[in-house]
């Protein structure tokens, strides 16, 4: 099954459009972690200076689009479906980049202790 | 010798004839000694720092937009600083007034402990202003966060969990304070009736910390509460510069919210511990001697929260210094460290992690 193209109608332009491709990328790339809250409408649209009405209708975009799901009282999260990493293992990625950063540790280090302690503790019967 | 000279000698002999316990007890009677004490405890804590940085690593130069990140910081990080130190200020000015220049019989002076409250919320208001008007700009390159931004995104995790701790212990304190408490004939509720069980003499009324003392205190407490929760969101929604300053201005804001919530928590710390003061004095009423023609009878008074109010009278100067400690600690970060200093650790690359390529 295929995304449906709603962002064709929309002018290429559009301060929505560039906000909508914003996220996609973010959790697409796996930024945004599944069931991650997204920024309410009110501060991306503070953050990027645009009205609020066009944040929101980039949220609309997202949502239409499958990529975030929206409940009242729950605001607006990232679908399930549409996020590479749950949310608490990306949280838990971002405190670690906190900590590497503030001991001075080197991003590549960092990923290749990541990736031996991975293949021994997967080797671990 | 002097009428003079036998009172200073009489004091000085009162005073070599305590023990060293006894004369601890004596001094930390005084909030002031608190302020001492708290300021030799940040210095032992400063020297033991120095000695420790020697030998560590030389800090990082700052990057060219992490210090005009920085430099959008520094003035709040300098009301803040200024802020602290008002609100020591302000507790001694009000304490050398209050107790040597004023005669203040007879008056509810409330205000002795809403000084500090008071105070702390000046400097949060000022702190508050300069964000809204000054301190929040158009981004110049705007940065799409992935977080949600809220009041308690930056504050503290312990500071802000161990300031709600103490509104509610100021709030318990006030409404226990207030029941207990008696009206005078003028319906002021400052007297604790304190009855000697079978005898026809009149309870004693001390003084208390009654509703007249604790509805105006947790009024200002309730108003320092309001303006710290609007001061830490206000600090936390304003957009971000650039994307490259996000990780410095995250990392200014922190500063910023802990700051802000230590001095709410001074503030409230040095007015509770100016109130278990005021409630630990009823606690050592408990003996009566009326004597008359050289004949005296003892009367035992009993009063059901007595050993609470001492244990209340000891813990006071543990919260003043406790208070001091932290007003000294934000006062020395923000006033004497460069501006640039916390934000120059950053790796501005890294900042790119939160935005959008």
């Amino acid at each position: 099954m295929t995304t449906q193209p709603t962002t064709a109608a929309i002018d290429e332009s559009s301060p929505a459009l560039d906000i909508y491709r914003q996220f996609r990328g973010l959790i697409a790339s796996g930024q945004l972690g599944a069931g991650e809250r997204l920024p309410t409408v009110r501060q991306t649209a503070s953050d990027l200076g645009v009205a609020a009405g066009t944040a929101a209708k980039a949220y609309k975009l997202l949502e239409r689009d499958g990529l975030v799901v929206t409940r009242t009282a729950a605001g607006t999260r990232v679908a399930d479906s549409a996020a590479v990493l749950p949310a608490s293992v990306v949280r838990r990625i971002r405190d670690l980049v906190t900590e590497a950063e503030a001991g001075g540790a080197n991003a590549t280090d960092v990923i290749e202790v990541l990736r031996v302690i991975w293949q021994t503790q997967a080797n671990t019967p | 010798m002097t009428q003079r000279g036998k009172g200073v000698s009489v004091f000085w002999n009162r005073i070599l004839s305590l023990n060293p316990l006894e004369l601890l007890g004596a001094a930390l009677s005084i909030p002031l000694f608190s302020l001492a004490l708290a300021s030799l405890l940040l210095a032992g804590h400063g020297l033991i720092r120095r000695a420790r940085r020697s030998a560590a690593k030389p800090t990082p130069q700052t990057g060219a937009s992490a210090s005009s990140a920085a430099a959008q910081y520094v003035l709040e990080r300098r009301i803040l600083g200024i802020g602290a130190v008002g609100v020591i200020v302000a507790f001694a000015i009000e304490y050398v007034v209050r107790g040597y220049l004023l005669n203040i019989s007879d008056t509810v002076d409330w205000w002795r402990y809403a000084t500090p409250v008071l105070s702390a919320l000046v400097a949060l208001a000022v702190l508050l202003g300069f964000i809204v008007f000054r301190g929040t700009v158009t981004p110049e390159r705007p940065a799409v966060s992935t977080a949600r931004r809220t009041w308690s995104s930056f504050g503290p995790r312990r500071g802000l969990i161990g300031t709600s701790f103490l509104a509610v212990v100021f709030l318990a304190t006030t409404i226990a304070a207030g029941l207990v408490s008696s009206p005078d004939d003028r319906g002021r509720f400052i007297y604790l009736e304190i009855p000697a069980p079978n005898t026809t003499i009149d309870p004693l009324r001390p003084w208390f910390y009654g509703w007249a003392y604790g509805v105006p205190v947790i009024v200002c407490v309730a108003a320092l509460i309001a303006v710290t929760w609007v001061t830490l969101r206000s600090n936390a929604v304003r957009p971000f510069l650039r994307p490259q300053t996000v990780v410095a201005e995250q990392r200014a804001r922190v500063e910023i919210a802990t700051s802000a919530v230590y001095i709410a928590a001074a503030g409230m710390l040095l007015a509770l511990g100016g109130a278990f003061r005021f409630i630990g004095q009823s606690g050592s009423y408990s003996n009566l001697t009326i004597g008359d023609d050289g004949l005296s009878n003892a009367y035992e008074l009993s009063w059901r929260y007595a050993s609470l109010a001492v244990a209340a009278g000891w813990v006071s100067p543990v919260m003043e210094i406790t208070a001091f400690v932290l007003l000294l600690l934000v006062a020395r970060r923000l006033l004497r460290s460069r501006p640039g200093g916390e934000l120059s650790q950053n790796r501005e690359q890294n900042s790119m992690s939160n935005t959008v390529r």
